[in-house]
């Protein structure tokens, strides 16, 4: 009669765990197969308009005149301060730099900051006579950082500030970047 | 039996944990790094001022189709002649920093559309400005070249036909 106890509860016991197995397997392949054919791809797309919203970090350029650069009609003209070396605090998820849009650009930005094809960082729109100090990271990308140092690039994007069309010219600079907790 | 389906089912647990991979497939290519070191000693990060200009960019290709009438067997010889409204447009970029800028201009052409661009002058290292002469400082000035018959793929409304990326380095 024991024996036929323990047998029961043996029984009683690899069923559970065959259940247990079989949900643990059927979770792993459907995992598997989210993996596969449904993640969404990590991308980040350039607008080919001008962002409506300006950049909430800009500010206005200190002592600038705002005397506009020559340009033929149709064409654009822009002006470039910026350091090549950016830092980034994980634990804020933002970006710290210099990259300003001097008043003689008659050309608005976006500021984009790509590590390895992948892009951090993307600005709103900086008007002529703004400069930015911080930028916020994109959602989920402090995940796909740890603390040290980084090849990155700015790129960045000009609009026609009337009719908000991206130019055709762009402009890419190799920057350092130091990523701390 | 039971014992059975607990292995099967413990080998599937082991093979669905596995970790997705993308192995590359016989005659794909591998890429390997090539480092090049350069060791600099700055006290401070410069701050650089590069102007950038670039002249209209929009070119019109003017076709003229003419039909002359052969009275011999009474139909039209069609004679389509184009050309472009202009073929070259200049991209210049000037250094107003206090340190050395090499310049780099690439043209990316869309496909299909007929249309060639060609660069000329695509690359300079461009000095550090002089104190007190903003109007000598130096710059890069590249032509763009537009060539070719544009296909059915370019319209009378305008497409875009390539794009220019000007890396500061």
């Amino acid at each position: 009669m024991e024996q036929f106890n323990d047998e029961k509860k043996r029984e009683g016991k690899s069923k559970w765990l065959i259940l247990l197995l079989l949900l643990i397997t059927f979770g792993a392949v459907c995992i598997t197969i989210w993996a596969l054919f449904f993640r969404e791809p990590d991308v980040i797309l350039s607008p080919d308009y001008i962002p409506p919203e300006t950049e909430e970090h800009a500010q206005t350029l200190p002592n600038d005149s705002g005397d506009k650069m020559q340009s033929e009609d149709g064409g654009g003209s822009v002006s470039l301060t910026y350091s090549n070396q950016v830092a980034i605090d994980l634990s804020k998820e933002q970006a710290y730099l210099l990259f300003a849009n001097p008043g003689k650009s008659n050309q608005d930005m976006v500021l984009q900051i790509v590590i390895q094809d992948t892009v951090i960082v993307q600005s709103g729109a900086i008007l002529p006579g703004h400069q930015v100090l911080t930028l916020d990271l994109l959602d989920g990308k402090a995940s796909m950082l740890v603390p040290g140092g980084y090849e990155g690039k700015f790129v960045i994007l000009y609009y026609n500030p009337d009719s908000g069309e991206k130019a055709i010219v762009n402009t890419e600079i190799p920057i350092q970047i130091t990523v701390t907790e | 039996m039971k014992k059975a389906l607990t292995v099967l089912l413990a080998v599937l647990l082991i093979l669905s944990m596995s970790t997705v991979a993308f192995a590359a497939a016989p005659g794909d290519s591998e890429n390997i790094d090539v480092t090049g070191k350069y060791n600099s000693t700055t006290t401070e990060g410069t701050v650089y001022s590069v102007d950038i200009t670039w002249e209209n960019m929009t070119f019109t290709y003017n076709e003229t189709t003419e039909k002359i009438w052969n009275a011999a067997d009474h139909s039209y010889t069609v004679v389509t002649t184009g050309e472009w409204d202009k073929t070259t447009a200049n991209i210049t970029v000037t250094n107003h920093s206090n340190a050395t800028v090499t310049a780099t201009v690439n043209y990316s052409a869309v496909e299909d559309t007929g249309i060639t661009g060609t660069l000329n002058n695509t690359e300079k290292t461009l000095a550090a400005g002089v104190e007190g002469k903003p109007q000598e400082a130096d710059a890069l000035v590249a032509t763009l070249t537009i060539s070719g018959t544009p296909t059915d793929a370019v319209t009378n409304t305008g497409v875009k036909i390539g794009s220019i990326t000007i890396t500061l380095s």
